[in-house]
């Protein structure tokens, strides 16, 4: 192996380090123009009207737009293919504001500074109405999505999911314990350094070009043509470098408003959320209650388990709705559990829409299963780390949601290697202290997919081809979301075609230039994304042979492909690749070039075992993350430094869900207490604890050279680590999330009064 | 008509540019007004404080500390006379904001600034310091509480040239600490601030009112020994701030910040 396994640097990161790399809002670009939201202030309010003189008497302002004079076309925003069927609820500007933070209108002008001020002259008249705040209210609301003429109704559920195997109520009669939990997990935001922004430029032909950070261009391309009533075809959508994404720019949201205002003026617009529209007026991680109760044996089998969750999803459907199916989908993937009964609920609520999260519901639901799995164990007498042993999915087993294969799953490896490398057993045994400090320790598991098989689009199409200077191009539906997967798809590649990675030259998504694909999303690039690439590589080494040998006049079985040439076997003089290409070109002959589509025919099982010992203030009631470590099942590492670095990102973001990230909507006001960086408080480098990274390379046959995803499931199991170390430390039963230091305190003592039910004020 | 930018470097400079009309705006560090929510003017004169002349000496007279308004906060975490004459603002700079902060931010900013969650003012309190104010022909030196008590804070051509230290004894005490809701840059939620001669020292609580609450009935079980002093500074915190809903928290959370504060001054244990 050349390639495969080495620690090889991020392509992009010396020109990210040094400041050399432009993301869309750095981008100049003659008469750009500049397009700044105005959002409401109010829950849920008519929007009556919009009063622009006063902008408008600016000679710098192009324009101001809202829903009386923009397309009213309603869409969902979170579709990806022409054709998709989703529930369409939202509008570029609603003529009811659903949220603080809905878009009211948009001001256009020559400069950032002029449209800033010409959004604050617009005076909005609202007439506010009754908002639901909370998913319980909510709840109440119930009715048909869409009335009689398809105007949506907000009503709830959005959807819901059951679900039953076995016989759930032998198995509680049959436990030795049964454990009853409530679970809470908290709206988080994204937070990625790079606030969301949308360029969008008209183009000869008359169709409109957008430039985005985005997951997945053809995404844009269906969202932006509905959000317009135009065509697919009508709509050319490039990726822009990205500033951080982990799903907060999976779905289009800024792109449709400004792909309409540069068709409307004809020159290109740029549309920019500032750091407060970016948490308020994009999406979010849903927030979740989940009760959960547990038929324990006395051996620690898990006889039975039935859940109930309610999510809150948000102002709009976006891809709410499949959130009960995928919750279930993870929470089933993870023990073998011979009786399970399942109810999901996504409601809606009149604060800011929710979406895809690293995760996509697998972080709320692992919260919610492994805190209650580790308060049964205690109730019960239990080590926690015995009974997830004792329930562990095996190898090979048939998951119960789809009936699908889990594949090589080695969730018991990282049990037993993380038990051993922390030295669980003595460690939880440890007296955590008596006074001010208390130690602890905790942990959890967590399963996750890879890819979105069985999924009837799960496939992507890669073409490679050498270029007449000898270079070689791959061209597919990449998407970088800043994680380093261009370079781990490299890799694989310059694994097969005998190259350095940075010597490929990669073309990131266009949909004037690669095939159809879902995007980034669904811990799939490595997977799926890898065995395209693994493929292709493969179908253009063999033609890069076969061409050599026609130049070289031999076998192309005589010619191996390494270090930038083609070697001879019979040890003649080799032949580099722009030398072959010069051949090729001069006499006439085409130039090897490979396109494969490759759809997964499997759908994995990714696992891992967290562990993290904290220390608590019972004084003050703040906790620290002292000390960490990760086990995955990660097939095989192509690049472990990456792998490493999506393991600490998403420590870091499930440190945050357990310990203090809220955007705390006020549930009498709706008003956001976490929407600036001052108040929505993240861990930050200081906070972190030293993590010590192990990785179980078992690998997975259906996977690129082994491989399987570790995106995702790097934050899955995080929260519910975190939190059983500090419910192990104080002999609590914490379970509403995150756990702010008035939580802490209030658990600690009850009756003391501080009652502090406000997260984060 | 646009925004212009001048660092003067003397009084009369200044002067000029703050003569009524010009529209200046003040800044020293300019960390507050980065991340302010509203945008910069776009006429008139942003005019940098941190050149004039002396802004940033740190001098020493007979045991008094001289402190000039641009005097970094990350100088005054390291530097050997603030920490050794007024340790209470030594610990309170090591705490502020973040690095970057305190390599921006200055002490006379921290105070004119206003805000109830600044670190210094409750230390500089503590520590009894003067403010040395300048308007175009005039200089005032306030007790620092009476400059607090103002409304605004500072007059539109007024501004602080910086802080008179008293002395406080051959070997003078003091300590600063802050409940943040993480380790840092963290705005503090609430901060304790003591210093003073033994026997004698001043306690102030910040980030639970618009300025610093001197703890006069703390303040006086600290001064005869500290036994209580954790219950007499969380019945102070509990009582000044009933309506709000982070006020039980914080008088929780502050019997840790108390023994945190006596574990700093050394003194005895409640």
């Amino acid at each position: 192996m050349t390639a495969i396994g080495m620690r090889h640097p991020m392509l992009d990161g010396l020109a990210k380090a040094a400041g050399g790399q432009l993301y869309a809002g750095d981008l100049a670009i003659e008469g750009l123009a500049e397009a700044v939201l105005v959002t409401s202030p109010h829950s849920h309010a008519r929007i009556l009207s919009v009063e622009d003189s006063a902008a408008l008497a600016d000679p710098a302002v192009l324009g101001v737009f809202w829903h009386a004079n923009m397309p009213s076309h309603r869409y969902n925003s979170s579709v990806w293919f022409e054709g998709q069927e989703a529930d369409a609820d939202e509008a570029m500007f609603p003529e009811t504001a659903r949220h603080i933070g809905d878009r009211v209108a948009v001001a256009v002008a020559s400069s950032r500074a002029a449209a800033e001020r010409a959004a604050a002259r617009l005076v909005v008249r609202y007439d506010p109405l009754p908002a639901r705040l909370t998913p319980d209210e909510a709840d109440r609301a119930r009715g048909p999505l869409f009335d009689a003429v398809g105007a949506p109704t907000f009503l709830n559920p959005v959807d819901e999911r059951r679900f039953a195997r076995g016989d759930v109520e032998a198995g509680f009669a049959a436990a030795a314990h049964v454990s009853e939990t409530t679970v809470a997990t908290p709206k988080t935001h994204h937070c990625a350094i790079e606030p969301h922004v949308a360029l969008a430029l008209p183009e000869p032909d008359g169709r409109i070009r957008v430039l985005a950070p985005c997951q997945s261009v053809h995404a844009v391309q269906v969202v932006v043509a509905r959000a317009l009533g135009l065509k697919a075809a009508d709509i050319h959508v490039v990726k822009t470098p990205i500033g951080g994404s982990f799903g907060g720019k999976a779905e289009p949201v800024l792109e449709p408003i400004a792909a309409e205002l540069a068709r409307r003026l004809g020159r290109p617009v740029r549309l920019a959320c500032d750091r407060r529209q970016t948490f308020s007026s994009t999406r979010m991680r849903s927030a979740t209650a989940t009760r959960i109760r547990i038929a324990l044996a006395a051996d620690g089998r898990i006889l039975a388990r039935d859940t109930e969750t309610l999510i809150d999803i948000g102002a709009y459907v976006t891809g709410g709705n499949w959130l009960p199916g995928s919750m279930l989908q993870r929470h089933v993937r993870l023990y073998d559990i011979p009786a399970e009964r399942y109810y999901g609920r996504a409601v809606y609520t009149n604060t800011p829409p929710t979406g895809a999260f690293r995760g996509y519901g697998s972080p709320q639901i692992n919260a919610a299963g492994e805190i209650s799995l580790d308060i049964a164990a205690v109730r019960a007498g239990l080590d926690p780390l015995a009974v997830r042993l004792a329930n562990a999915l095996r190898p090979g087993a048939i998951e119960p949601y789809g009936g699908l294969d889990v594949g090589n799953a080695r969730l018991r490896d990282c049990l037993i290697l993380g038990a051993e490398r922390f030295r669980w057993t003595a460690r939880r045994a440890a007296p955590g202290g008596q006074g001010r400090w208390r130690s602890g320790v905790g942990m959890a598991a967590a399963a996750h997919v890879n890819g979105c098989f069985p999924g009837s689009d799960e496939s992507t199409t890669m073409t490679m081809r050498l270029l007449p200077d000898g270079a070689i191009e791959m061209i597919s539906a990449l998407h970088d979301l800043g994680c380093g997967s261009n370079t781990t798809l490299a890799q694989i590649a310059a694994e097969v075609l005998g190259l350095a990675p940075a010597e490929l030259r990669i073309v990131e998504a266009d949909t004037d230039l690669c095939g159809y694909d879902l995007g980034t999303r669904a811990s799939r690039m490595t997977y799926v994304q890898g065995e395209a690439t693994r493929k292709t590589a493969l179908a253009l080494a063999r033609a890069v042979r076969e061409a050599g040998a026609r130049v070289l006049n031999t076998a192309p079985e005589d010619l191996v492909l390494a270090s930038g040439r083609l070697a001879r076997r019979d040890g003649g003089e080799p032949l580099d690749l722009p030398t072959l290409a010069r051949h090729l070109t001069r006499a006439g002959l085409p130039l090897p070039a490979a396109t494969e589509t490759h759809a997964a025919t499997a759908n994995p099982s990714s696992h891992a075992a967290h562990f993290a010992e904290v220390r608590v203030d019972t004084l003050t009631g703040l906790v620290r993350v002292t000390d960490y470590l990760a086990v995955h099942d990660i097939g095989r590492a192509i690049n472990p430094m990456l792998v490493e670095g999506q393991i600490h990102g998403g420590i870091q973001i499930g440190i945050g869900m357990a310990l203090c990230e809220d955007v705390a909507n006020d549930p009498e006001t709706g008003r956001m207490a976490g929407d600036s960086f001052a108040r929505y408080i993240l861990p930050n480098s200081l906070d972190m604890p030293p993590i010590d990274v192990h990785l179980v390379e078992a690998g997975e046959p259906t996977g690129p050279f082994g491989a399987k995803a570790v995106g995702e499931i790097a934050t899955i199991p995080v929260a519910a680590a975190v939190v059983n170390a500090v419910n192990h430390a104080l002999g609590t039963e914490l379970s509403h999330l995150p756990l702010v230091p008035a939580r802490v305190l209030d658990a600690l003592d009850p009756d003391a009064g501080a009652a502090a039910s406000s997260g984060t004020a | 008509m646009s925004l212009a930018f001048a660092a003067p470097q003397t009084l009369d400079e200044l002067a000029t540019l703050l003569a009524p009309g010009a529209g200046p705006w003040l800044i020293a560090g300019g960390t507050d007004r980065l991340i302010a929510p509203a945008p910069l003017p776009e006429t008139g004169v942003v005019v940098d404080l941190t050149h004039l002349e002396g802004i940033a000496g740190i001098a020493e007279a007979d045991g008094r500390l001289v402190l000039g308004a641009g005097v970094t906060v990350a100088r005054l975490a390291r530097d050997v006379a603030v920490a050794r004459l007024a340790p209470v603002l030594a610990q309170a700079a090591e705490v502020f904001g973040s690095v970057q902060i305190r390599n921006r931010a200055t002490i006379g900013g921290n105070v004119a600034h206003g805000s109830p969650a600044a670190d210094l003012v409750p230390a500089l309190l503590a520590a009894g310091a003067a403010v040395r104010l300048w308007r175009p022909a005039a200089t005032e030196t306030l007790p620092l509480p009476a400059m607090l008590a103002r409304r605004p804070l500072l007059g539109p051509q007024e501004v602080i040239l910086g802080f008179d230290l008293p002395a406080e004894g051959p070997v003078p005490r003091g300590a600063f600490v802050k409940l943040g809701p993480r380790q840092e840059p963290a705005i503090s939620r609430l901060t304790l601030a003591a210093a003073g001669p033994a026997g004698r020292m001043r306690l102030y609580a910040g980030a639970i009112g618009a300025v610093p609450l001197r703890l006069t009935a703390a303040e006086a079980v600290l001064n005869a020994g500290g036994a209580g002093f954790a219950a007499a500074v969380a019945e102070a915190v509990a009582a000044a701030n009933p309506g709000r809903a982070s006020t039980a928290y914080k008088a929780r959370a502050v019997r840790g910040l108390a023994e945190d504060l006596l574990e700093r001054l050394g003194g005895a244990r409640p």
